[in-house]
């Protein structure tokens, strides 16, 4: 009832200011830009995987046979899924942290947060390469502290991928869960607090649930990115942890075929897709408070 | 089943600032009692104290005849209505409800009666499945007293639960809560600003007033015997004179508004007749007679109409005294005809007048 009103009220009143020209003729030059920018060249590329002297199946046909491209459709499939999770299992506690520090400190924590995501993600993948190289800091501290005596392969595995792009990823995934923890109500834990709940029972039947929102976002938007990640996996990663994206790039920068790097960015893209769909029907059957996204 | 809460001499402060000073009082076991005061008044500060939810700075506080002063908010077993409800929002009515219980790891069937028992107290039988915000603002409320209750707590304490809710509802949810609350015999600690709801539910009326308890009192004397300006103010509507006293006469204390007019009010106890002093004198409007003749001479104080504002049952009269355009409302009947303008004549009725000393540090 009453409590929907001024959400409603806001939404009109920008309707009442601005006309639909006015709106129009802001999105006009994005949109034009989008179409020539994006939307052409797509639809190029995936026409061409379908179009060779007439209609084929013959570059998806390899797609789909060859061992090598469904393994590393798989592989792809599975290191985004693991960096999902390690940023969920990393991120939570940190975004939960800057939601509770209070003042100074939740600042200092957010800028440790915002910093990296704002620098480079080839600087980024660089530093990862300066760590996990045979000489690198890790390797050095490993020998000096006499874990190991002979250097360890750190770097182009896939290991260092995923370490390097659950590191790229995390801001992805901790500012939408932020933004679904300072939404909670500060009484709704402290409610269920003067209920009898053990803080541990207050943070899983009342601030984790409400935060889910936040949680199926973030894993969204981290688990997409990563399946279509190139620079952090070529620059870390080695032939055996060999993702999507890479292969595409080499199908037009190496190997010049285009219509199969089509055909791979069409399997890529309709993937993508498909799992967005799967996960906004998961999001949609959370109860009544769903953030929107 | 209620039992009685103790507050000893409690403090809290915030940094260097007293949020509430040297609180004490006791709550009978069934008692009803409200926290009366405006925003920043310390009110809901102590409610959090006696909830668990802050510590304070010093003093004891008592349930039964238990200390729980360090004893943490989830152990309390207090019953609490947030200001605004703090209803679950991922979780039906029937898991709101039955929350406690679970935490109390009742059985389930147990907790199914006791959550069914609980919806026919607050008359909400058919809405357990629905979510809270299905439900209109005042099922919200109900199912946040039904969830404050279900577990049987000894104690309930309520944070301005009524605030947003209209005026109609409210008067209803007032009366529901205190048949509630006088049915299950539960100690209440009531927090309210809204005086006329805290004079309508309480046994006993604490008002506070930057931090301190200024007077403990049932609803009858707070109104009639308040015990300080603010008090007298906050409570009710109230006129506040300046004046000084001049005489003590035949006709009653002879007192001199800031303006130089004198008047005379009979009965009138003046515990300290000091003519330098300044003082206020505090009446009710419903107390003061008001004519159009000085039929006694002299000694009623003379003002004149501003303002007539009809109210339904009765007429409230503005009457400038004075030159600084100092407004006294008079309640007459309904069909009094005064005209801005007019002269008219104030009578103080003495018994039901309060006198102040006009401290320094006084609000």
């Amino acid at each position: 009832m009453s409590i929907k009103e001024p959400h409603n009220a806001g939404r009109s009143d920008s309707r009442i200011l601005y006309g639909a020209g006015m709106s129009w003729s802001l999105i006009l030059p994005w949109l034009g830009l989008l179409v020539v920018g994006f939307a052409y060249p797509v639809f190029k590329l995936l026409s061409g995987s379908f179009f060779d002297d007439g209609f084929t199946l013959v570059h998806y046909q390899r797609a789909v046979t060859e061992p090598l491209y469904t393994a590393v459709l798989l592989r792809t499939l599975r290191i985004a899924l693991i960096v999902t999770v390690c940023a969920l299992l990393v991120g939570y506690p940190i975004a939960y942290a800057i939601s509770k520090l209070v003042r100074p400190w939740s600042m200092v924590v957010a800028a440790c947060v915002l910093i990296p995501f704002w620098t480079s993600i080839l600087v980024r993948s660089y530093a990862w390469i300066v760590l996990l190289q045979r000489k690198g800091l890790i390797n050095t501290l490993l020998i000096d502290l006499g874990v190991t005596s002979e250097p360890l392969r750190l770097l182009y595995t896939e290991f260092a991928v995923i370490l390097a792009m659950t590191h790229v990823l995390l801001p992805f995934l901790i500012l939408p869960v932020y933004g679904a923890l300072k939404t909670i109500p500060a009484d709704l834990p402290m409610a269920a607090y003067n209920l009898g709940a053990t803080p541990i029972k207050v943070f899983w039947k009342v601030v984790f649930p409400l935060s889910l929102p936040g949680v199926f976002a973030g894993c969204l938007i981290t688990f997409i990115l990563a399946l279509g990640f190139y620079i952090t996996p070529a620059l870390v990663g080695g032939p055996n942890s060999l993702m999507m994206a890479t292969l595409i790039g080499q199908q037009t920068t190496q190997v010049l075929n285009w219509p199969f790097a089509g055909a791979l960015a069409t399997i890529l893209l309709i993937t993508t897709v498909v799992l967005a769909v799967m996960f906004r029907t998961l999001l949609a059957k959370n109860r009544g408070f769903s953030s929107g996204i | 089943m209620g039992q009685s809460v103790e507050i000893k001499d409690v403090w809290k402060s915030f940094g260097g600032f007293d949020a509430v000073r040297s609180a004490t009082v006791k709550i009978q076991a069934g008692e009803f009692l409200s926290l009366l005061g405006p925003s920043g008044s310390g009110k809901s500060t102590l409610l959090m104290m006696v909830a668990g939810f802050l510590q304070p700075t010093s003093g004891k506080i008592l349930i039964g005849d238990e200390d729980v002063t360090a004893v943490p908010a989830n152990r309390r077993g207090i019953g609490m209505v947030f200001q605004k409800y703090a209803l679950f929002p991922h979780m039906t009515v029937f898991e709101n409800i039955a929350f406690p219980l679970k935490m109390r790891k009742l059985r389930r069937s147990e907790i199914e009666s006791r959550v069914g028992q609980a919806l026919d107290l607050v008359k909400l039988r058919d809405l357990g499945s629905r979510l809270p915000i299905q439900l209109s603002g005042g099922q919200q409320q109900r199912v946040a007293v039904a969830r404050a209750l279900v577990f049987e707590p000894p104690v309930l304490l309520m944070d301005e639960p009524l605030g947003a809710l209209d005026k109609k509802l409210r008067e209803e949810m007032q009366f529901e809560i205190k048949n509630l609350q006088q049915s299950l015999g539960v100690t209440m600690v009531y927090v309210t600003h809204d005086q006329e709801e805290a004079l309508t539910m309480s046994d006993r009326v604490a008002v506070m007033n930057h931090g301190e308890m200024q007077q403990i009192a049932d609803p009858k004397t707070l109104y009639r015997e308040p015990g300080s300006p603010f008090v007298a103010d906050f409570v009710g509507k109230m006129n506040l004179i300046e004046v000084t006293y001049v005489d003590q006469t035949a006709s009653g204390a002879l007192l001199k508004t800031a303006g130089g007019n004198r008047f005379s009010i009979q009965n009138l106890a003046v515990s300290t007749p000091d003519p330098e002093r300044p003082m206020k004198i505090a009446a009710r409007p419903e107390t003061i007679a008001l004519s159009r003749r000085n039929e006694t001479s002299g000694t009623l104080l003379e003002g004149t109409i501003h303002q007539c504002v009809f109210m339904g049952s009765m007429t409230m009269v503005q009457v400038i005294v004075g030159p600084e355009d100092e407004v006294v409302y008079v309640q007459t009947e309904a069909d009094a005809s005064y005209k801005p303008g007019e002269v008219a004549y104030l009578e103080f009725d003495g018994s039901r007048t309060s006198l102040f000393a006009h401290g320094p540090d006084e609000n």
